[in-house]
């Protein structure tokens, strides 16, 4: 009785708090209404347009902030990017593709590639606010070639951890991958080892900040929470994180937080 | 006894609440969005609305001729934004890019697809 008197409320709480660290569902059902949604989405695509981005990292926040972890400000990251886009209807429009990647519904400790637009990336949005790092323009034009070539495909880990750790190739998160975009392109390769190698000698990870025996019965209870690709306390790809190491080595042209605030006239 | 129960109740009602509320599952959602997207619910008639083909990028700089000081405006007016560093502060915007009005939306899962075709 005293086993289940300790277990359980670790148990609900494992439950409750654990999942709110990175995280890469393709959708969720909407807080806000959609023509907020749709607004704001194409202020943020207006916002990253007039300062000329044709390439940047943005992030959402798909929990509240209040349940995430210190140090961690958003839940999911991608790349954008400033595209020509054929409609279904035979138009075109011109705006960003976001090139995520995501988990596979019913399997969530795979993850598959998507691209989708910012409508779709906020659409589950906990809080109508964006994460965006314009890097400078050298590596944007490099992140263009990149996918444009199809070369990120080769980066893609389909073995999924919510925590995974970046400076190794077992497991891959959404923010792992867009670092492993960013660092193909900076060095322009798709040499995993080359790039592992790199970013363990330059890149700073997150340190998880939750207690050992809460991660430790989430990597129990979920198949997408692993921890044995760690030494010690998980480290993670944050987007602050790859915010951090932009700006040390001098590759950030812009990066801000931009936050719907007031109410947006029809 | 009481309070485990509970907590054993509510534990194993928010497995898939959390799982569903994260940020790591797909679920239902999806056809959900396409619906209201689809039909405009929701949409106030400014917005046009269009799921897409293809996309591909641009990779011409410069290319774009919306002027940047009315876009940024327009954003400035409904947005706070707050740079992370004092330098951004002080870079210039580079050449404006143009953004079309319409809102686009990535197209319906294949097997959501299907089942809407039947």
């Amino acid at each position: 009785m005293a086993f289940y008197r300790m277990f359980l409320p670790l148990l609900f709480i494992v439950f409750c708090s654990s999942y709110t660290v990175a995280g890469s569902q393709a959708d969720v059902v909407a807080k806000y209404e959609p023509k907020r949604i749709a607004q704001f989405a194409k202020q943020v695509e207006k916002y990253a347009a007039a300062r000329g981005a044709r390439a940047f990292i943005i992030a959402r926040l798909g929990r509240p902030e209040g349940e995430l972890p210190k140090g961690v400000r958003y839940t999911h990251t991608a790349v954008a990017i400033y595209s020509n886009i054929k409609l279904a209807n035979g138009e075109e429009a011109k705006g960003y593709a976001i090139h995520n990647l995501y988990q596979v519904p019913a399997q969530p400790e795979r993850s598959y590639l998507l691209t989708d637009y910012p409508v779709d990336f906020f659409w589950g949005a906990q809080e109508l606010k964006a994460g965006i790092v314009i890097p400078r323009e050298e590596v944007q034009s490099r992140l263009i070639d990149l996918i444009d070539s199809g070369a990120n495909k080769r980066l893609h880990n389909p073995k999924y951890s919510l925590i995974s750790n970046p400076l190794t190739q077992q497991y891959q998160n959404c923010t792992e991958y867009t670092l492993d975009l960013l660092n193909a392109a900076i060095y322009q390769t798709t040499d995993l080892d080359q790039l592992k190698a790199n970013t363990r000698a330059y890149f700073e990870p997150q340190k998880l900040r939750m207690s050992s025996l809460k991660i430790s019965l989430a990597a129990m209870l979920r198949k997408e929470i692993v921890t044995k690709d760690h030494k010690g306390r998980p480290k993670m790809a944050t987007f602050g994180s790859i915010e951090r190491y932009l700006q040390k080595y001098g590759l950030v042209q812009h990066s801000l937080t931009l936050q719907e605030n007031v109410s947006v006239d029809s | 006894m009481k309070l485990i129960n509970t907590l054993l109740m509510v534990a194993l009602i928010a497995s898939p609440v959390a799982a569903c509320a994260s940020e790591s599952v797909n679920h239902s959602g999806q056809a959900s969005k396409h619906s209201v997207m689809a039909l405009g619910h929701g949409l106030h008639a400014g917005v046009k609305v269009a799921s897409t083909a293809v996309a591909a990028p641009v990779a011409i700089v410069g290319s774009a001729s919306v002027a940047a000081g009315s876009v940024l405006t327009e954003s400035a007016k409904s947005l706070s934004y707050k740079p992370h560093s004092p330098k951004s502060k002080k870079i210039k915007s580079k050449a404006a890019l143009e953004v079309s009005e319409t809102t686009v939306t990535v197209g319906p899962a294949p097997n959501q697809a299907v089942q809407r075709s039947n």
